[in-house]
């Protein structure tokens, strides 16, 4: 993902959580959120990098999965960028809690008609050539069904390869 | 990428939903799928856990310096590209050239502040900077549109209606008092005057009423306001050539406290000098009538 779609991406989190609770004053904690959820990702983005491969992240957000998923043919365009100090510094549990409820209301307010709730995922097809699939936990084999993982193709990471 | 492309490109793109059997095609379209259908598992929560604690403040540190290293070298092209964009749009009469950097430049303050100052700007693009979220954020932009001796008066609508900034509205005004009076398309301004003299803001309603032509308003004016509390408004009033005779009169025989003639603001004086010039003006039409 590159840093501006990122941006967005963590704006459009952030704008979804302030409206669904009501948060005051917004603005500020709008602001602290988007630092938060951007982290979030270019943490996810880094492990990608020292991955060098499709990752599958369980549990990223309580109770939902991320996948993501690359070109093999294409080179990897992303560079390995440095955290953002201000979101380390107000980054707290609460906000994890906060992005699981607003993805909760998210993916039940996204259902096509006759479908039962757990139908479906969300993509996002990244400039770079990285695409993200965001899901439900309990949907996690089927996912992997659909995206071409044979059931024992987890390979887990190491600790250590994050640092 | 260039800044001006990705800055288009990526105005609306949001996650889109998918079922199953869709993702399933897209994957194999785009050939995102793993070959040896093989995926890393990293474990999100520990992942997350490693993002929200405090832990990471440490390695945040040891890497602002990389940050702040990359900042400036970002912004210097970055700097460099726009210096040379709004120069562009600075110096270029072209109206075409000016609505495809409106398009482009959205995000660019600086250069759309180039651009709604160029007076060769279109109506179509003078619409566009104003109506489009993210360049009328800006108060500079509008402000410059404001001002621009080429606004038209749909764009002056336009600016009406989405800019609550007293100061954008100003220029709005400014420039319709000066247009009102020319022949054509006098009577459009004449009217963004009068909704703008209507305005509670002191400033905005007095700089409009120079352009109001509409007697029945100027009328109002004259007996909503007082002497007291705003002379500058009702000395607008018996400036402007519109005023019903009357109401000129009426005011003509005002006595005006001490403190508001030492300020300058005479309505007698003006109304009486108003009065004047009709009466003139009058005499002269009756010897031009009488002569044919």
């Amino acid at each position: 993902m590159l840093p501006h779609e990122r941006k967005r991406l963590s704006e459009l989190a952030s704008e979804k959580v302030v409206e669904l609770f009501r948060v005051h004053p917004g603005e500020f904690y709008q602001e602290s959120v988007t630092h938060k959820f951007m982290l979030l990702l270019q943490t996810v983005d880094r492990a990608v990098v020292v991955a060098n491969g499709p990752v599958i992240y369980t549990g990223l957000i309580p109770g939902y999965d991320l996948i993501v998923l690359k070109k093999e043919a294409e080179p990897f365009l992303g560079v390995f960028e440095p955290l953002d100090p201000r979101a380390v510094s107000t980054a707290d549990e609460t906000c994890l809690a906060l992005l699981a409820r607003a993805c909760e209301i998210h993916f039940a307010s996204n259902q096509n008609e006759g479908e039962s709730p757990l139908e479906g995922v969300f993509s996002f097809l990244g400039e770079d050539g990285l695409m993200y699939v965001g899901f439900k936990s309990e949907v996690k084999d089927q996912v992997l069904r659909a995206v071409g993982v044979s059931p024992d193709g987890l390979v887990p990471l190491i600790r250590e390869d994050l640092q | 990428m260039k800044l001006s492309l990705s800055a288009a490109m990526f105005r609306d793109r949001v996650p889109q939903f998918m079922t199953f059997d869709a993702l399933s095609h897209f994957v194999r379209e785009h050939g995102l799928y793993p070959k040896d259908g093989k995926i890393v598992h990293a474990d999100g929560k520990d992942l997350a856990s490693r993002v929200t604690g405090v832990d990471g403040m440490q390695q945040a540190e040891s890497r602002i310096n990389a940050l702040v290293y990359e900042i400036k070298n970002v912004q210097r092209s970055h700097r460099e590209t726009v210096k040379k964009t709004v120069s562009l749009a600075e110096n270029t009469a072209d109206p075409y050239e000016l609505h495809y950097m409106a398009g482009m430049f959205a995000e660019q303050k600086e250069v759309m502040r180039a651009v709604a100052k160029n007076q060769n700007v279109s109506p179509q693009t003078q619409i566009l900077i104003a109506r489009n979220p993210l360049i009328n954020q800006d108060r500079e932009t509008l402000m410059n549109l404001a001002h621009n001796p080429s606004i038209t008066a749909d764009s002056m609508g336009v600016l009406i209606e989405v800019a609550n900034d007293p100061f954008v509205l100003h220029g709005v005004a400014l420039n319709a008092v000066h247009r009102s009076h020319s022949e054509k398309e006098g009577r459009l301004y004449a009217d963004i005057c009068g909704f703008l003299a209507k305005d509670q803001d002191y400033t905005l309603s007095k700089a409009a009423i120079a352009g109001v032509k509409d007697p029945d308003l100027l009328r109002e004016i004259a007996d909503n306001n007082s002497l007291i509390f705003s002379p500058s408004k009702l000395g607008e009033v018996a400036k402007n050539q519109h005023t019903p005779d009357d109401v000129l009169e009426r005011m003509s025989s005002h006595g005006l406290p001490a403190l508001q003639r030492t300020l300058g603001y005479d309505v007698a004086d003006y109304a009486r000098h108003t009065l004047e010039i009709r009466k003139r003006s009058r005499l002269a039409e009756q010897e031009v009538s009488h002569s044919l």
